[in-house]
């Protein structure tokens, strides 16, 4: 059973109002199914607003300021000011914006900044090698513990609310230096590394991940050095198609120096091998559309950096979208008012398309809550945004630079 | 049949076992309303009310605890659950819901436990007894 300090103990026996105690009771039982031994402190949480209203107002309560740097993630396209832009339902934006200005009430009381995004270290929740974080978002938990070094579970919501409540959350899995070796290794094969469009990397996360479900996985055959956004197509998918929430580039990432480091000593528990076939794969089941036809283009799954809107502005600027195509770049609201005054934002407009903050548009069921028009036949470069889509349409899977040309021409040409 | 395992969210319940091998994400796989199972996994069109869910672990979102808390409070969500390892987003969904859930089995749960089986779980003692369908 997990051991509490005195503190911890008043926040688990109601001392401290009754938000606080059951935030505590849910991370006491969290820590306790995973065999953690004591609480320690959270530097960073990171939240999705989407919560039950009860359940909200009932684990705030008392509730005056959280104990970390506190991030919230996107909400629904409808409650955000780009709603009358992209047309929606009144009477489901009416009730759903209804609900998320009462729980953004609650959320704001207790101190968690609105950032509405999924790339909370792109705005100032930023994290450094050791830190521990709670963030739900699985795309963000495996970009901090692998990209950034911090250290971090895949915390659902229950569990990120309740450690920015109290400021503590269960040592357990991957806090610990000893448990974030590689468990499955990877070895590209037969593959041209330097060639590797970002629709190439996000392929081989999902692959990667169908095979590792929430193993610990370390990739060679990359040459570094590798940017943020090639590292984000690669480890995103890998948390969609399976619950990957560390992975190891050798020679890139800053637990993998070595394969050595990566592995901890140890021979990795499997090896696979991902070659020509096994991307094939990948590209099969992410690209579903049956024809060439294309309606909505989809960029910023996760939320795009200045430097995905730049390259997007560049390939859109002095060029029209196909008249009925969308093209729509989803980010985070710093980087909107950056890429605004850069130019970028009145470029992509300029061409018909839309820069749009706070929500997602991957996520039917809430972040596309209340639109009024159909998608129709989605295009996108990202990996997690087409195994999403996959569900409900037909999706076409490729570069960006593939998915500017359908959105001007109307036709996907691989 | 008795097996033990490892608590992850205490309680009592029992009902007829649902089990897949294929891992298990609520806010992909669930539709709340009805408490099927979407297409895009092997249980697609199966209801997991009322039942005992027997499955591997969890994958992608995080978000699964959210759309699982909709689905109790419309009535539609299984009585109680069983992992072979539920990794973390799993574990939060039992324990934000109060559904009772146990995890790390003697024996691994997607082996030996067939759906239509009948199962009894004492989440807090850390049992199942799996009562074969005949």
């Amino acid at each position: 059973m997990i051991k509490l300090t005195d503190e911890q103990q008043r926040m688990y026996q109601g001392e401290r109002g009754p938000g606080v105690q059951q935030a505590m009771t849910i991370l006491v039982k969290y820590g306790n199914a995973y065999d953690a031994e004591r609480m320690i402190r959270v530097d960073s949480t990171h939240t999705p607003p989407a919560f039950n209203l009860d359940f909200l107002t009932q684990i705030l309560t008392g509730v005056s300021q959280v104990k970390a740097i506190s991030s919230l993630h996107m909400t629904r396209i409808c409650c955000t000011r780009w709603a009358g832009t992209v047309g929606v339902v009144p009477e489901l934006a009416e009730s759903a914006c209804q609900a998320h200005n009462e729980g953004l009430d609650l959320f704001r009381k207790a101190g968690f900044l609105e950032t509405f995004t999924c790339v909370p270290f792109l705005t100032e929740n930023t994290l450094r090698p050791g830190m521990v974080f709670s963030w739900s978002e699985s795309s963000a938990i495996v970009a901090g513990n692998s990209i950034f070094g911090a250290r971090g579970n895949r915390d659902s919501a229950p569990i990120a609310l309740s450690s920015a409540i109290t400021g503590f959350t269960p040592e357990m899995l991957l806090h610990k230096p000893e448990n974030r070796h590689a468990e499955l290794l990877v070895e590209l094969e037969g593959l041209d590394v330097t060639s590797f469009t970002d629709a190439d990397l996000g392929a081989i996360g999902f692959y990667i991940g169908s095979q590792a479900g929430d193993k610990i996985v370390a990739v060679t055959g990359f040459a570094p050095p590798l940017s943020y956004e090639e590292l984000k197509y690669l480890m995103t998918p890998m948390a969609v198609s399976g619950a990957v929430a560390l992975c190891h580039v050798v020679g890139v990432t800053p637990e993998a120096p070595t394969l050595e480091a990566a592995l901890g000593g140890q021979s990795p528990r499997a090896t696979i091998k991902v070659g020509p076939s096994e991307l094939k794969q990948a590209y099969d089941a992410l690209n579903t559309a049956k024809s060439d036809q294309v309606d909505t283009v989809l960029f910023g799954c996760p939320h795009a950096t200045i430097s995905e809107i730049q390259k997007i502005a560049h390939l859109l600027a002095g060029n029209k979208l196909r008249s009925g195509i969308r093209l729509w770049v989803l980010t985070a609201d710093v980087i909107y008012s950056l890429a605004k005054r850069s130019g970028y934002v009145d470029v992509i407009q300029e061409a018909g398309g839309l820069v749009i903050t706070d929500t997602c548009i991957s996520d039917r069921f809430y972040g596309l809550y209340g639109l009024k028009e159909d998608l129709g036949v989605v295009a996108t470069s990202s990996g997690k945004s087409a195994a999403y889509h996959t569900r409900a349409t037909q999706v076409h899977y490729g570069s960006t630079e593939a998915c500017v040309a359908s959105a001007l021409t109307g036709k996907w040409r691989e | 049949m008795m097996i033990q395992g490892k608590t992850v969210n205490a309680g009592v319940a029992e009902g007829e076992a649902i089990v897949t091998k294929m891992p298990f994400n609520f806010i992909l796989d669930l539709d709340i309303h009805s408490g099927k199972v979407k297409s895009g996994h092997e249980l697609k069109g199966q209801a997991l009310t009322n039942k005992i869910f027997v499955f591997p672990t969890g994958r992608g979102s995080t978000w699964g605890a959210l759309m699982a808390y909709e689905s109790l409070l419309r009535g539609t969500f299984c009585k109680g659950m069983v992992c072979t390892e539920a990794e973390p987003v799993i574990g939060a969904v039992a324990i934000m819901l109060d559904v009772p859930m146990l995890h790390r089995l003697t024996v691994n749960p997607v082996d030996v436990i067939k759906t239509g089986d009948y199962i009894r779980m004492d989440a807090t003692r850390g049992l199942v007894e799996v009562i074969k369908r005949v």
